[in-house]
């Protein structure tokens, strides 16, 4: 690699991190649209960038973008109208307007998927999940009473004390004794079996 | 004949809720006064019966033998599989002790009173939070039973389907079911005889009985009853508790005293008319415990601890209700 294709290596590089300064820019701008090498290469870079960052890669090619772009642009077939000494100003600021329009798409499309990803976890930029949020979203676990002997103790107490309390409030169960389910017994509805005690329409 | 003897007639019993309720058959009653009706049966009746409890994959069956005189409640208990085990009700006192004997069941609470389920008025407040509807008649236990659908308005209850005999009003069977109608528990009886005559004989324990007796409960010091309004209600709070609830629960007890390792906690009882959770605050328990969510079967519990405080929420309620109260809760400086 020659010192010219290694220097316009790190101004392409630069300019996708948005490090170049405004007249270099414009310089690597136009040959952007100038050149297809350039175009491919500045291509690739951003592919490049997009695995390392494990963004969501664009598949539609920039080269071809951009030369579609300045195929259908409109002010194109008025830059011959324009005066010949206006004509390679116009036409360079054209070919980098297009190619910045060409890059804002690119970067729009990735910004769009970091979106839709963040959407998709369910996580915002605005507030950071608490402990209570960890804890309530994951699935309630079914109760053990196969661990610590005095935690089960406490529990069961805590839940006769809450039965009792139900039932001498009037709101309790109607059932004469209740049972508490082992860990076992914790299936999702999907997978219980229909209904055991199933009636008989009377006829 | 004295009058609390006449009041334990079961028929008579049975026949005066239906005096009350208005002069109603079989044929008119609407819903609530299907259910005035079972909150007695429920209390006063004598039967014997075999009662299946389904939860899961795992089905309990016991023998239940009730008789209901003068002299209070007289009950016995005992499992028809698993290991063999008995509960013998005398009065006020119950045998063995559940604390003493860890088992995977827990007897209800005898009650203290007559009719202190459900009064009609109450059951009529319920139609803030649900929808209670009459359906079909169906075969339960050999009788004829009047089904009666509860639906929730919200998901911070679940509904329940009850069968009621359609003479007596006891209930045979119920099942509770999720906001997507998802079957969560179900209970009943496969035969009964209502009414039944139980000899001393028919109470005797199998087993020795161990001189135990239940806990009492503890006394009810604030009993603010509000109920619900439109609204998430806000609660009158004796000390602790949440800020806010959801809607149509309220505060019905709530009991400040000191625990087994003698620190202080609270207990409060919130219910929506139908179904209650509980929440235990411990102020300094013996040891720190991990945050965390369980469930059994359709009932929920919330643990964690804030700062040298543990909280405990417990009830028969989605998990959105017990997150919602959980939520709620604010240390006094941060009111």
């Amino acid at each position: 690699m020659d010192r010219t294709q290694q220097h316009l290596d790190e101004e392409l590089s630069a300019c996708i991190d948005g490090e170049l300064e405004r007249s270099r820019r414009q310089f690597v701008l136009k040959r952007l649209s100038d050149e297809t090498e350039v175009a491919e290469r500045w291509g690739r870079y951003h592919l490049v960038r997009a695995v390392m960052r494990k963004e969501q890669v664009a598949t539609e090619d920039l080269s071809s973008k951009v030369s579609a772009a300045l195929a259908s642009d409109q002010a194109l077939t008025s830059l011959k109208d324009q005066p010949g000494w206006l004509r390679p100003v116009a036409g360079g600021l054209i070919a980098a307007s297009v190619a910045v329009v060409a890059l804002m798409g690119l970067n729009q499309n990735l910004m769009d998927m970091s979106l839709d990803d963040a959407s998709s976890s369910g996580l915002g930029f605005v507030s950071q999940s608490t402990p209570m949020d960890r804890i309530f979203a994951q699935p309630a676990i079914p109760v053990s009473y196969q661990g610590d002997e005095a935690q089960d103790t406490q529990l069961r107490r805590l839940l006769f004390q809450h039965q009792q309390a139900a039932r001498q409030a009037g709101v309790g169960s109607y059932w004469p004794v209740e049972t508490i389910p082992s860990p076992e017994d914790q299936l999702p509805p999907e997978q219980q079996e229909p209904e055991l005690l199933e009636s008989k329409k009377v006829p | 004949m004295t009058v609390i003897h006449l009041l334990t007639r079961p028929s008579l019993i049975v026949g005066l809720c239906l005096s009350l309720a208005g002069p109603l058959c079989a044929e008119d009653r609407n819903a609530l006064g299907w259910l005035d009706q079972m909150g007695v049966a429920v209390e006063r009746l004598s039967y014997r019966g075999t009662l299946i409890q389904v939860q899961g994959q795992k089905i309990e069956a016991f023998e239940v033998i009730r008789r209901v005189d003068d002299t209070g409640v007289h009950e016995r208990i005992f499992a028809l599989n698993g290991p063999a085990r008995e509960m013998v009700r005398r009065g006020d006192r119950t045998e063995p002790d559940f604390d003493e004997r860890p088992t995977s069941w827990i007897p209800s609470v005898i009650q203290p009173s007559l009719m202190l389920h459900q009064t009609p008025h109450q059951w009529s407040e319920l139609t803030d939070a649900y929808e209670i509807e009459l359906g079909g008649r169906e075969r339960v236990a050999g009788y004829t039973a009047q089904r009666v659908n509860i639906h929730p308005k919200d998901a911070y209850r679940y509904g329940q389907r009850l069968w009621l005999e359609v003479e007596t009003g006891m209930l045979l069977k119920s099942v509770i079911v999720d906001g997507a109608g998802n079957r969560l528990g179900e209970q009943g009886f496969v035969t009964i005889e209502l009414d039944a005559t139980i000899s001393d004989q028919d109470l005797q324990p199998v087993a020795p009985a161990l001189s135990v007796s239940m806990p009492h409960p503890h006394p009810v010091i604030d009993r603010p009853r509000r109920r619900g309004s439109r609204t998430a209600g806000r609660v009158v709070r004796p000390l602790w508790g949440p800020k806010e609830l959801p809607a149509f629960f309220y505060l019905i007890n709530a009991h400040h005293g000191r625990s087994d390792q003698d620190s202080a906690f609270d207990h409060l009882l919130f219910s929506d008319g139908l179904t209650s959770f509980s929440v235990y605050i411990d102020h300094s328990p013996d040891r720190v415990v991990n945050s965390r969510l369980e469930a059994m079967g359709p009932m929920h519990i919330f643990t964690a601890m804030r700062g040298q405080r543990q909280f405990t929420i417990m009830g028969q309620v989605p998990e959105a209700t017990v997150e919602f109260v959980a939520r709620q809760f604010l240390a006094p400086d941060e009111k």
